[in-house]
């Protein structure tokens, strides 16, 4: 059963789910102004799937039901698959100019999918199993699932088991007969009050030593002992103000973290697809860690196409579109940005499939998209502020621009000495050039550059992260080969 | 019996045109072109159950990479340019004993 984003965001409202914000406990979360835009991004992803005109990304065939799904709960099956996921990505970013969320809980279920297959293998546990119920489940009932992977790691330079504070690193606190109890938190949580479940993976490899940290497991975002604070964002107190739209560049949509705290969860055996096993959580990071990586190729390239629409507009409002330098920007982000497609396709081409069934990107060329990611998108926006002009951040709020406030020696109001001062390009209005202005603003420094900025740079990995995998898969052995034979180096 | 005719839409992650404005424009030549030749026909988008004598296949670039197996149809055709037309469809018009340039 597919639902319609307005049918998801009434199933919000039968949730629990504790969040807290400024030191309160915000009870009616799904409409409170500053969360309602993250919301709006996720129905987003209910909403397309029910147009002709985008079902095509935006729903697949279950392999497990065989039923219509929607992509976000799919096992990819093909390249061709891992393919249609970011060029949905990129769609949902055209759509929302913001992170839409949806992506973690989906790259969660393809490595967990994997590798549980992989741990039953081994050591005859039933993980897999369970871990097909319970996505059936999720497909069945079309869930927003928040993939859960980092932990607030305390100390950088201790392992696990090594930090002074045992919770640094979510653990298996207690094992039940029925379940397990885990303690814990998972930082940075993408979507995660917009989310029906929690997903949990391990942030690291671990050793036998950290046997404890090594979990995996579902549970429902409002369970027992599960809690939530969310994450500030620049200037996400403009979304307070009253009647705010012009001053929030995207006044429908925007991205969402918080702090996931998990205190004593008691998680039945039927959710549990990793106990213990430290030697497959390697595995399970690297593959999310890999689609995650390939997420981005799509995505982020959806949003800069919303940036760079947003540049070109800003060109012609401003009267300097004509300008040769300023096309050759233009056509800078584009190739940018299309450089970051080209990677999250090609990492989907060159897929194959697991043991388990469902397909996998390519490791090096996802690492390679996800490290361009970290930078290509700063170029995008230095270019696109470039282009904008200092305005996007001196600009008078809409408040002066709709002001009857006196202050000319002949009776001009704020709005008038607003709107004389700021007009600029015949063909546009004031307020459409502050409008434009505004979206660059939101993306480029505002609470969108969450998503389109810092994110890039750390979201499924800091810069550091895909070097090591680069590193690891470089193939540089063969390399030399390569180079010894032309040169004639036995 | 009417002629039975399918849409599929790619995804629309670039479209490099407006693909439901082609949707109408294709619609309103087929209701034309149909209507000449005194013919009933349905349009639709596509779905699993139905046979469809033409299948027309709306991909908004070149690759136009939507997926179509799981529809039953005589004939697939695909637009993947603004310039694009289902012209396939007007050699219905041989069939039906020859009607005069209708398009
Ligand atoms: C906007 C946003 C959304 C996110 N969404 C999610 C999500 O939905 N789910 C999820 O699980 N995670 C999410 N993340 C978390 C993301 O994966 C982490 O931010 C990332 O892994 C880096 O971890 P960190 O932020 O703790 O930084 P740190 O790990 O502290 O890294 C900071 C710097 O220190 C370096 N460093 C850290 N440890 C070491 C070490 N041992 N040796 C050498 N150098 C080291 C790093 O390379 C980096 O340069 C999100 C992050 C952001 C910013």
């Amino acid at each position: 059963m597919l639902m319609t984003g307005t049918e998801y965001i009434e199933s919000l409202r039968k949730l629990n789910t504790r969040v807290y914000m400024f030191g309160e406990k915000i009870e009616n979360w799904v409409d409170h102004p500053m969360i309602k835009p993250s919301i709006n991004c996720l129905a987003v992803t209910y909403d397309l799937a029910q147009d002709p005109e985008y079902a095509d990304l935006m729903t697949a065939k279950s392999s497990i039901t065989g039923e219509k799904i929607n992509r976000f709960a799919h096992l990819h099956q093909s390249s061709e698959d891992l393919k249609k996921k970011v060029k949905m990505q990129r769609l949902c970013g055209q759509k929302t100019a913001s992170c839409f969320q949806r992506c973690v809980g989906m790259d969660a279920f393809n490595a967990v999918f994997s590798t549980t297959f992989e741990i039953d293998e081994k050591y005859g546990t039933h993980y897999h199993e369970n871990f097909v119920k319970y996505l059936k489940y999720i497909q069945e009932n079309d869930l927003v699932v928040d993939g859960a992977m980092t932990d607030p790691k305390g100390d950088r330079a201790l392992a696990p088991h090594q930090q002074k504070d045992p919770d640094l690193f979510l653990r298996i606190k207690e094992v039940r007969e029925d379940g397990i109890i885990v303690r814990g938190a998972k930082c940075h949580q993408t979507g995660s009050i917009n989310s029906h479940e929690h997903l949990i993976m391990p942030t690291i490899a671990m050793k036998e030593e950290d046997k404890a940290y090594a979990v995996s497991f579902a549970v429902e975002s409002d369970a027992e002992g599960v809690y939530m604070i969310y994450g500030r964002q620049s200037c996400d107190t403009r979304k307070m103000e009253e009647n705010a739209d012009v001053d929030l560049g995207n006044k429908q949509f925007g991205g969402q973290e918080a702090l996931v705290v998990f205190d004593d969860v008691f998680v039945p055996n039927e959710r549990v697809f990793l106990c213990g096993e430290y030697d497959f959580a390697g595995m399970m990071v690297e593959r999310f860690a890999g689609y995650h990586r390939q997420s981005y190729g799509g995505c982020k390239v959806g949003v800069g196409d919303v940036i760079i629409g947003a540049a070109a507009l800003a060109a012609d409002y401003n009267g300097a579109a004509k300008a040769s330098h300023v096309k050759d920007k233009i056509i800078e982000m584009t190739h940018l940005n299309e450089t970051l497609y080209c990677c999250g396709i090609a990492c989907s081409t060159e897929g194959y499939a697991t043991k388990a069934g469902n397909y996998q990107i390519d490791l090096l060329l996802a690492n390679v998209c996800k490290q361009n990611v970290t930078r290509y998108p700063y170029e995008i926006v230095r270019l696109a502020e470039d282009i904008a002009g200092g305005l996007m951040v001196t600009m008078p709020s809409e408040k002066d621009f709709k002001s009857d406030t006196v202050v000319g020696k002949e009776g001009e109001t704020i709005g008038d000495i607003c709107n004389k001062y700021f007009a600029a390009a015949p063909t546009c209005s004031t307020e459409d050039r502050m409008r434009i202005l505004r979206l660059l603003e939101n993306i480029c420094l505002g609470s969108s550059a969450v998503g389109y900025r810092t994110e890039s740079l750390h979201g499924a990995g800091s810069p550091q992260a895909q070097r090591i995998m680069i590193a690891r898969q470089g193939n540089i052995s063969e390399k030399k080969e390569l180079a010894k034979a032309i040169a004639g180096i036995k | 019996m009417d002629i039975l005719i399918g849409i599929k839409f790619c995804g629309g992650c670039n479209p490099r045109y407006d693909r439901k404005l082609k949707k109408e424009e294709i619609e309103n030549k087929l209701f034309t072109f149909f209507k000449a030749l005194k013919t009933q026909f349905n349009i639709e988008h596509a779905r699993e159950d139905a046979h469809y004598k033409y299948l027309i296949v709306i991909g908004g670039c070149s690759t136009c990479c939507a997926s179509y197996d799981q529809y039953k149809a005589d004939k697939v055709i695909k637009i993947k340019d603004i310039s694009d037309m289902p012209i396939e469809i007007y050699s219905f018009q041989e069939e039906q004993n020859g009607v005069e340039e209708i398009l």
